[in-house]
């Protein structure tokens, strides 16, 4: 190898080894990180930092034989684009020059820099016979540094990089702001990189995760910006709304109670049940289910009643169900479960009472009759069971709620999509 | 993170908490005391299939 240069970091100190004398512009010191121009026989601090950059998968000084040249490990890059994070090594070797080893999802590539420039045809380009088409285009940018680099290598390096490939050999074009560089990359195993190297593979970059949202994200007008992300904060609000609601209408306590009305009678009052209300204001559910009638509805009058105030709270309640048949055949509606909700229910103890009516369609059966169809039937009855419970769930607050969440990137995409 | 994103994260975090607060004191815009009563005049009961 070439003989090194031994430089005093001004920044901490610290005595680092220059190993490419003559090439080498920029050095990351390995103690604290600070950037040094080295270009001259003055070392000049270019930007001071406190703490090296660490964990790479191969640290700068490393030897190792590749295509049976022996390589030192000189600078270390770790770079990033979007979510996808890897690293990239600087070999030297006097005679062969610089030559790249990089390591992204596992897999290693060893890089060379061309010094023929490929011939580009807009999504594709040509080099010594070969075509390779464009396979990603991105901003790139160095997030660590360490080591030393032939040009004025920095955190924070932003370029615009180009992978063309073909097959699995890849030709890298990076564009900054004062040159274009093109660099081949074929894959090699890691196998042949342990052999060649000590690797540390607990700092080998893992793969990105699996975005369980891509697909989403790549639907038609979501992809654009960020209304993928606006969609799916917005399903997170809702679920957060969701729990808040569950988790903020407790505590439950029910009280059970029972009626039986004549179908066309008089209505009946009932007392079914008292619930108490703990919380300065809760909601009150009553869910009522009844028998398996047809053609009848009934309506539920009903009133808490506060025990010490004697006041009362008021809501409808109505259960009914219809079947017949027409001219597309059989039909039903409605149902035999019906849920009523009471808001702002003050603290208190509460008698609940209902107030019955059950009605026949189209029209009320005489009262005490006998069905001639089932003259040994009983009177028309319909029979109900009560719940009455402290606590409860608006699904009108939910929908409202998620009506205004996703409304916003709703009228984007719509608007986008008006055409 | 957007500007439009940023003030969209804090729509959604203020209707969160909108929420929050009408359960707190459980109030909703759509409970059964608005509904009519089973005495109010003129309201249809029977289906609605025809």
């Amino acid at each position: 190898m070439t003989g090194a240069r031994a430089v005093t970091c001004p920044s901490c100190g610290g005595s680092i080894e220059i190993r490419a004398v003559g090439y080498t512009v920029t050095l990351a010191c390995r103690y604290c990180g600070s950037l040094l121009d080295v270009a001259n026989e003055d070392v000049r601090l270019i930007t001071a930092y406190r703490r090296a950059a660490k964990n790479f998968a191969i640290m700068p000084g490393a030897r190792g034989t590749l295509f049976d040249v022996e390589w030192e490990v000189i600078g270390a890059l770790r770079r990033r684009s979007g979510d996808a994070v890897w690293q990239e090594f600087l070999l030297f070797n006097p005679y062969s020059g610089y030559r790249w080893l990089v390591a992204a999802d596992g897999e290693w590539q060893f890089g060379t820099m061309l010094l023929d420039r490929p011939e580009e045809d807009g999504r594709s380009v040509s080099w010594r016979g070969q075509h390779y088409v464009l396979d990603d285009n991105a901003e790139i940018e160095t997030v660590m540094v360490i080591g030393e680099f032939y040009w004025r290598a920095a955190r924070g390096d932003k370029v615009q990089g180009a992978t063309f490939a073909n097959g699995r050999e890849q030709l890298s074009r990076e564009t900054s702001a004062d040159e274009v560089t093109w660099t081949q990359l074929i894959p090699i195993t890691a196998e042949w990189v342990s052999e060649a190297f000590t690797v540390e593979q607990r700092h080998m970059p893992r793969p990105p995760r699996p975005d369980l949202t891509e697909g989403f994200r790549k639907a038609p007008g979501v992809a654009e910006g960020d209304l993928g992300n606006m969609f799916l904060v917005a399903l997170a609000a809702l679920l957060l709304i969701l729990a808040v609601q569950v988790l903020l209408s407790g505590p439950q306590v029910c009280a059970d109670g029972r009626a039986t009305v004549d179908v066309g009678g008089a209505t009946t009052i009932h007392r079914i049940g008292t619930v108490e209300v703990r919380r300065p204001w809760q909601f009150v559910t009553i869910t009522v289910d009844s028998d398996s009638f047809t053609n009848r509805w009934v309506d539920l009058d009903y009133s808490l009643v506060n025990r010490q105030t004697q006041q009362s709270v008021d809501a409808y309640g109505l259960v009914e169900f219809y079947t017949g048949t027409d001219s597309d055949g059989p039909w039903s509606e409605g149902s035999h479960q019906a849920e009523t909700l009471f808001s702002r229910v003050p603290r208190g103890t509460y008698d609940v009472f209902v107030d019955v009516g059950a009605h026949g369609w189209p029209s009320d059966p005489v009262p005490g009759t006998v069905d001639p169809q089932n003259p040994w039937g009983h009177t028309d009855t319909v029979a109900l069971w009560f719940r009455s419970c402290t606590g409860g769930f608006s699904w009108g607050m939910f929908w409202l709620m998620a009506a205004l969440l996703f409304s916003v990137p709703g009228l984007i995409f719509w608007w986008r999509h008006q055409d | 993170m957007s500007k439009r994103m940023t003030l969209f994260t804090a729509w959604c975090a203020l209707l969160v908490v909108l929420s929050a607060v009408s359960s707190w004191f459980a109030w909703t815009p759509f409970s059964d005391e608005e509904r009519p009563s089973s005495s109010s005049s003129g309201y249809y009961r029977g289906p609605t299939h025809k």
